[in-house]
């Protein structure tokens, strides 16, 4: 029963871990760069949720809305004022644009709000509910519910509409996409607002059952790159079925062996992958 | 119709084409032949906007197009077929050709395209709902052919559209070339296969080493010295 359990609590976890990863992995299929602050963006979507919560009285779950919105535009701005400008550039300096990007935002969290861990005061979902013997946080359900149907909008978008296709193609090959008349750079920036989006819903979801301090996104954004590494980069059925799968390790390394090592077999499946299938499990590098 | 003088491309300072210069009138379909390297694809790639010239000018329809982004000129009428086809392998065939009529978003012209590309490559039609992927080499070039042609382009530029393709599908692959040109489309083609290509040609450009060296009608250029020695090995 404790081990059926845990396997619904990973679950859940995992489709949270799963919406993280499906936007990293989106713009990195896209334009080859990772973004580096991801679990910033993660944090800057938690704030936002709990401060909309303290000053105003808006519950998370009625603030989700304004923060997905926030949250692509946040995107869409941090690829026209940053990394449109290091498109070309050495790898080195992309990496250093978004992992600077991300130690920014954190140390502006750090001087505005404190390294203090908060929690937002009496959300609308808490408690939990009992199904067939299994205890069910609320919180979480509505996580996990609230990243499936994220991620069902997401494929829908990327597989069913012609500006979805032109992001495929454009992930495909963009000459060839610049040449059927598709302009990279607006495809760029909307995956930098799609990919933004996905972390912010993600974000404000946890606030509702998650401290929320400085470095909260930096554990989530490197659980998201074990993801993407093994749901195979760019792809994002992938990074839904990574997600899950590290949800699993994780709660079940937790109960089996020990709390304390749960990040280890995370980070040896990574390893594993690494060593034995660098592709991932879905992907074409 | 184009226009290209003395335009010179290089990459990385090194020039792959220099001081070239050449026209294309309505309706034509002109040949640029060349060896490996001579810069034949690097003129196709400028005259579509991938590549900036570092000196001359290129225009179309009387408008200067060389400082124009390569998603802009397809709006203008000029469709390029890259070399290597470059489709797009895991969409459909048919999301291929709609992609192919992204700069034209009305359901009607599109229908109308299509029934176009179907009735050129009946294939196309049949295997509408595969992966692009899957196709084979002579299918995927003529998937190439159709999606550059769902932008209704008056100009179509083709990169080595033999590349790789038995000597039967390259026949078929000329012929729709031809076909395309009688439906008033004007063809500027690039090719290895230099006598298929002078055939199908109203004039041509011979390039060596990234200068035009000779010119003239088709079959004024396949019986020169330079073309029958150079390239067909007579």
């Amino acid at each position: 029963m404790i081990l059926l359990q845990s396997v619904v609590n990973g679950v859940l976890l995992g489709l949270v871990y799963a919406l993280i990863a499906a936007g990293l992995s989106l713009i990195f299929g896209l334009m080859e760069i990772v973004n580096f602050a991801h679990g910033q963006f993660l944090m800057l979507a938690m704030y936002g949720a709990y401060w909309l919560a303290v000053l105003y009285g808006v519950d998370p779950l009625f603030s989700l809305p304004l923060w997905t919105i926030v949250l692509f535009l946040l995107g869409v701005a941090t690829y026209w004022l940053i990394i449109a400008r290091v498109l070309r550039a050495p790898m080195l300096a992309q990496i250093f644009s978004t992992f600077g990007l991300g130690v920014f935002l954190q140390s502006l969290a750090q001087f505005f709000w404190s390294p203090d861990f908060r929690l937002v005061p009496s959300p609308l979902v808490k408690g939990r509910i009992e199904i067939l013997g299994l205890f069910v946080g609320i919180p979480e359900l509505v996580a996990s519910l609230g990243a499936v149907i994220a991620f069902a909008l997401l494929y829908l978008f990327v597989t069913r509409t012609e500006t979805g296709r032109a992001l495929q193609a454009t992930s495909e090959d963009r000459e060839a996409a610049a040449l059927v008349g598709i302009d990279s750079h607006r495809m760029f920036a909307l995956g930098w607002g799609i990919g933004l989006a996905c972390v912010g819903i993600a974000g404000v979801l946890l606030s509702n059952f998650y401290y929320i301090f400085p470095e909260v996104g930096f554990p989530f954004a490197l659980i998201a790159y074990v993801a993407v590494a093994l749901g195979g980069f760019g792809s994002i059925p992938g990074a839904f079925v990574a997600g899950i799968i590290i949800g699993l390790v994780e709660v079940l390394s937790g109960l089996l062996i020990g709390p304390a090592y749960k990040y280890l077999f995370v980070f040896l499946v990574y390893l594993i992958v690494v060593f034995t299938r660098p592709q991932g499990l879905f992907g074409r590098y | 119709m184009l226009q290209v003088k003395n335009i010179t491309v290089a990459y990385d300072d090194v020039p792959a084409v220099v001081e070239v210069s050449f026209h294309v009138g309505e309706g034509e379909i002109v040949s640029i032949i060349g060896a490996n390297g001579a810069g034949k694809s690097t003129l196709l790639r400028t005259v579509s906007g991938i590549l900036r010239p570092v000196a001359g000018e290129i225009w179309f329809e009387g408008r200067r197009i060389d400082r124009l982004p390569a998603n802009q000129i397809v709006h203008l009428g000029i469709s390029l077929v890259p070399e290597g086809r470059r489709i797009f392998g895991r969409l459909s065939v048919l999301d291929n050709l709609i992609l192919g009529a992204y700069t034209n978003r009305d359901p009607v012209a599109r229908r109308e395209r299509l029934d176009f590309v179907f009735s050129l490559f009946p294939v196309l039609h049949e295997r509408a709902g595969q992966r692009a992927g899957t196709l084979s080499g002579g299918e995927q070039q003529m998937l190439a052919i159709g999606r550059a042609l769902m932008s209704r382009p008056r100009l179509l530029m083709l990169d080595e559209p033999s590349l790789g393709l038995m000597p039967k599908l390259t026949a078929r692959i000329l012929q729709a070339i031809q076909e395309i040109n009688r439906q008033g489309v004007t063809v500027l083609l690039v090719e290895q296969r230099v006598r298929e290509a002078l055939e199908i040609a109203h004039r041509g450009y011979v390039l060596q080493t990234g200068r035009i060296v000779a010119t003239g009608t088709g079959s004024e250029l396949l019986h020169t010295d330079l073309v029958r020695k150079a390239y067909l090995g007579l």
